[in-house]
């Protein structure tokens, strides 16, 4: 008897190791492609770091790194664009549900540029050490900046807030505005400024300069991004 | 496509000019290359000549169907070529009509197609509709239709969308016509393709890449393809703080031996392409042999900087206004362009014919009359008669509400230089005030527009305005309004010739309006249009030279769309008159009715449109009317085409395209001008590796006139191989005609790469002519790209 319990208890741990592992969530397939890179730009798979290159898949839970002047643009599988820029680190998790993909993408430092695609029934979060924003087909930029607070502009559609920390107040960002939230949990919103603007052009240029070293053993391009 | 069409003609050039439909070969006009396209992409059409030199203009004439008219585009020919490219968005399905005409230095035209004249039935562009499945593939990189450096090309795309019907692993890709699965990576909802996997070379220029899904059990489910530019890896493209530039030169030297007589040309073209910020800047020069002070400019120079507000431009340029009013005409001067969301300014000046000296033949008496007598230095003499130098002003400011509404007011003032030339008749003088207007509600699915222009013309300002007395006694001797020419006068004769030379005299009979009005609506998938046109006898714009006068009436069309975009049905009716201010023996009226069906099927099966279509011209003069029977129109042409095309797969990749047309024509006047016309074009393209292709065509065309019967059949062999390390492309080919034409063609040319960026080529034809000497061309070209 105590050994058909045994037996039963093996039965069902070994079943539902081989059913969540196989489930409809295919946690370990390719969730997004990194379509440019300019200079420095690491990726970090089980732990360890290497250097990126073009047309490498990313999977939930890889991180990336971004070096000074540098760039990395990663394309999800429904076609969401993220532009990271320099000095930048962030972390993408997603889950793949037949033909949806619910995204989360958490920058811990840095900024970077985003143009999401429509949302039906996916959902799509930033996250930063001081908030969570819901993204329903937008597009704009997010940055952590060097005081611990986040700042999320929007340039089309709406965008909800929520911060992490503090009195964890809410708030809604649409075309047009930006959000501030400070590390004591403050959301304030306000109409974006020529600056807020101007960041705005300026991350949708994919800009670089090239460097052509020419060496006996040929020649070595070096991109960058101009200042 | 900026400096790089050339690079794009090159590669079209040395990978499809085996598809040209050389069976339509005229004396002048070797072929046309233009490939069928999707909905919302570009068109892009490649001319090729023989002896440009002959050649005193071409003109490319497009049109969707069941539009009444065709617009045409002065083209530019650099060496022995010509390209053309129409926007994204301006080809409909099911297809886009168009012709070549050449006008020969002796004033005789030549056609593509060439039985064009007899058989008015245009060559065609199929244009495919897009499919809601469609949106199931995603290219994740390259964008489509983006420009990307050669050096950061790699292929992705998502099956995410696919639908569950879809069987992922079955999926194949393809990048241009080279099935490239073996060399992909598919992994559950990414596909994955890295050309340096490729033993294809891809050059800069335009490419393709398609998807085919299949389902469970194989069958096709839908085919999306999609198109990117590959751009040298150094691009000034990607726009900084920095000023980046690029520059393409070419260059050739060509002899061609016709009818034994031997001619060289000698070109070279240089295009710089640069930029800064949001700052653009192109320039072009092109000067050729050909250029010949006793004919129109050949040379080609142009300067443009523009941004997105603004926009100036000097040299050879093509401005565009409403269509009344200045289109497809060339203009060597200055344009400009000032754009913000509410305003609009453009101004254009310069001069769109050269002067052209004529030349004395003899002295004529003074009762010697005819239209080449004139007086010179107080002298009649008969004269070899030149062209004046005729240039144009034209402004147009416009507002705009969004993309709803539109409102602009043009003006045009167009004058022959009676100075610039000693020996000439008649020199004219041309004044247009128009207005336009265009409303755009919900997305665009409902479009109405609208524009009109009046016109006063002066065909002889040589003696001047006339002062106010004269007109009045003119007005008595000649019987026409003298009052009203003075105000006419007082209106405009600060800027404009008045005398007894302008037209019309009667503006209020509306002679010299022309007033058009549509309006588009599109729902249900069905594309409704409706237009009405009015254009006085006396109608005339310096800047429009193709524009039909003296006609009014309707056109009607609707193209539905069924089972996805894969059907079209489509129907158009017109009826137009003419003699509107009652000038004519007897007004004629033209009724077109236009029907076709177009299958596209993004499956297994060819590509099918079928066409039929009845044109008849009728006027009230009888057969029984002794007196002007002889000027009696009544006649009907039908028209019947059938064009399949069809890529498959048998062991290798396969493209055959058959093209068939039929048209009679009966004329029931004593006339008896009929005819007929027969045509059939079979074409087969076999890619045998990614290096070596050929090709196989048959062409027979018959045409029965009243008294003569014509009729030849051609067929082309030819090959294509990649060597050298893919750094040599060679091309052969032959062609023999049979019947009527009777001529073999041998061609053998070949592009080599050097270095990078610079190519030089090689290119040969040789003709065997029956009962005439034989022909030759042989040429040495070369192409360099320059980029910082």
């Amino acid at each position: 008897m105590k050994t058909n319990k045994i037996f039963l208890a093996l039965v069902i741990l070994v079943s539902s190791t081989l059913f969540f592992g196989s489930s409809g969530e295919n946690k370990s397939a390719s969730v997004a492609v990194i379509s440019k890179i300019v200079k420095d730009v690491e990726i970090q798979k089980n732990n360890k770091w290497e250097k990126a290159k073009i047309g490498q898949t990313l999977e939930s839970g890889d991180q990336l790194k971004t070096g000074s002047k540098s760039l990395v643009i990663v394309r999800f599988l429904d076609n969401s664009l993220l532009r990271v820029q320099e000095n930048s680190t962030l972390k993408i998790y997603a889950d793949k549900l037949k033909k949806d993909m619910s995204k989360n993408t958490h920058l811990e430092e840095g900024q970077l540029g985003f143009k999401v695609t429509k949302q039906e029934d996916e959902d799509f979060k930033f996250t930063t050490p001081t908030m969570v924003a819901s993204i329903r087909g937008t597009e704009g930029f997010l940055e952590v900046q060097k005081n611990g607070s986040s700042m999320l502009s929007c340039e089309t559609g709406a965008i909800d807030i929520e911060a992490s920390l503090g009195s964890k107040q809410t708030g809604n960002v649409t075309a047009g505005k930006f959000v501030v939230v400070t590390d004591a949990g403050e959301v304030e919103v306000k109409e974006n400024t020529p600056e807020i603007r101007k960041k705005l052009e300026s991350n949708k240029k994919m800009t670089s300069r090239s460097l052509i070293l020419k060496t006996n053993k040929g020649d070595i391009k070096i991109d960058f991004r101009s200042e | 496509m900026k400096y790089y069409a050339i690079t794009i003609f090159l590669f079209l050039f040395s990978f499809l000019l085996l598809n040209e439909a050389s069976a339509q070969q005229g004396v002048v006009i070797s072929g046309v290359i233009a490939p069928d396209v999707r909905e919302g992409e570009p068109v892009l059409f490649e001319i090729n000549f023989m002896q440009p030199s002959n050649i005193t203009r071409a003109v490319l004439a497009y049109r969707n169907f069941g539009e009444t008219e065709y617009l045409e585009t002065e083209l530019t020919i650099l060496g022995n070529s010509a390209t053309f490219v129409l926007e994204p968005g301006k080809a409909a399905p099911p297809f886009l009509e168009y012709y070549v005409v050449a006008t020969l230095n002796s004033d005789i035209t030549e056609y593509y197609p060439l039985d064009y004249p007899s058989s008015f039935a245009p060559a065609k562009v199929l244009v495919t509709g897009a499919s809601p499945k469609d949106l199931e593939v995603l290219l994740l990189t390259p964008e489509p239709n983006s420009k990307v450096p050669e050096d950061e090309l790699f292929i992705s795309v998502s099956l995410l969308k696919a639908s569950d019907e879809v069987s992922k692993k079955l999926t194949r890709i393809y990048v241009d016509n080279y099935d490239v699965t073996e060399m992909a990576v598919i992994a559950e909802d990414l596909i994955l393709f890295s050309p340096e996997n490729f033993s294809y070379k891809l050059n800069p220029g335009m490419h393709r890449i398609k998807v085919e899904l299949f389902t469970q059990d194989n069958k096709l489910y839908n085919s999306v393809s999609f198109a990117f530019e590959l751009i040298p890896a150094y691009s000034p493209d990607f726009r900084g703080e920095t000023f980046l530039y690029g520059v393409n030169v070419r260059g050739e030297a060509r002899n061609e031996v016709m009818r034994n007589e031997s001619v060289w040309y000698n070109n070279l073209g240089v295009d710089f392409n640069g930029s800064y910020s949001d700052w653009n800047v192109d320039a072009k020069l092109y000067v050729t042999s050909e250029e010949k002070k006793h004919l129109q400019p050949n040379n080609r120079y142009s300067l443009t900087v523009g941004t997105n507000w603004l926009t100036l431009g000097v040299g050879d340029l093509f401005p565009q206004y409403p269509f009344l009013i200045l289109s497809g005409k060339r203009v060597r001067g200055f344009s400009g362009e000032l754009r913000s969301s509410f305003f609009g300014l453009t101004v254009t000046t310069g001069e769109v014919t050269r002067p052209v000296d004529g030349r004395y033949l003899t002295d004529a008496s003074d009762s010697a009359i005819g239209k080449n007598v004139i007086t010179v230095n107080n002298k009649r003499i008969y004269a070899d008669l030149g062209t004046y130098g005729r240039s144009l002003l034209s402004v147009r400011p416009a507002f705009y509400i969004g993309e709803t509404f539109e409102w602009g007011f043009s003006m045009l003032h167009g004058k022959d230089d009676n100075a610039s030339i000693k020996y000439g008749a008649k020199p004219k003088e041309n004044l247009l005030f128009g207005t336009d207007m265009k409303f755009a509600f919900d997305n665009k699915r409902i479009l109405l527009s609208l524009q009109s222009a009046m016109s006063l013309n002066n065909s002889d300002i040589s003696s001047g305005t006339l002062s106010d007395s004269m007109i009045l006694v003119l007005g008595d001797e000649l019987e026409f309004d003298g009052e009203l020419v003075k105000g006419i006068k007082s209106a405009v004769g600060s800027f404009f010739t008045v005398n007894q030379f302008i037209s019309p005299f009667n503006p209020q009979k509306l002679a010299s309006l022309a007033a058009e009005g549509s309006l588009s609506l599109n729902y249900f998938n069905n594309s409704f249009k409706s237009s009405y046109i009015f254009r006085g006898n006396d109608f005339q714009s310096f800047g429009q030279s193709y524009l039909r006068t003296d006609v009014t009436g309707i056109n009607i069309t609707d193209v539905l769309r069924l089972m996805d975009n894969k059907i079209f049905l489509s129907l158009a009716y017109e009826n137009l008159m003419d003699n509107l201010q009652g000038t004519r023996l007897s007004t004629t009226t033209f009724q077109t009715i236009n029907t076709s069906i177009a299958y596209y099927p993004r499956t297994d099966f060819p590509n099918i449109v079928f066409g039929y279509s009845n044109n008849s011209n009728e006027n009230t003069i009888s057969n029984a009317d002794t007196l002007y029977n002889q000027y009696a129109i009544n006649d009907a042409t039908n028209r019947v085409s059938l064009q399949l095309s069809y890529a498959y797969d048998l062991s290798v990749k396969q493209r055959t395209s058959v093209f068939f047309t039929f048209t009679d024509r009966t004329d029931n006047t004593l006339l008896k001008n009929d005819a007929e016309n027969s045509s059939v074009n079979v074409t087969n393209m076999t890619f045998w590796t990614s290096k070596f292709n050929s090709n196989v065509g048959l062409s027979f065309n018959s045409s029965k006139l009243k008294n003569s019967d014509y009729s030849f059949v051609s067929v082309t062999l030819g090959a294509s191989y990649l060597m050298l390390q893919d750094k040599l492309r060679m091309n052969a080919a032959v062609n023999p005609i049979f019947g009527d034409l009777k001529r073999t063609q041998f061609e053998l040319s070949g592009l080599y790469e050097v270095i990078r960026n610079f190519n030089i080529g090689l290119q040969g034809r040789y003709f065997i002519n029956e009962k005439l000497d034989n022909d030759s061309i042989f040429g040495l070209y070369f192409t360099y790209n320059l980029n910082q």
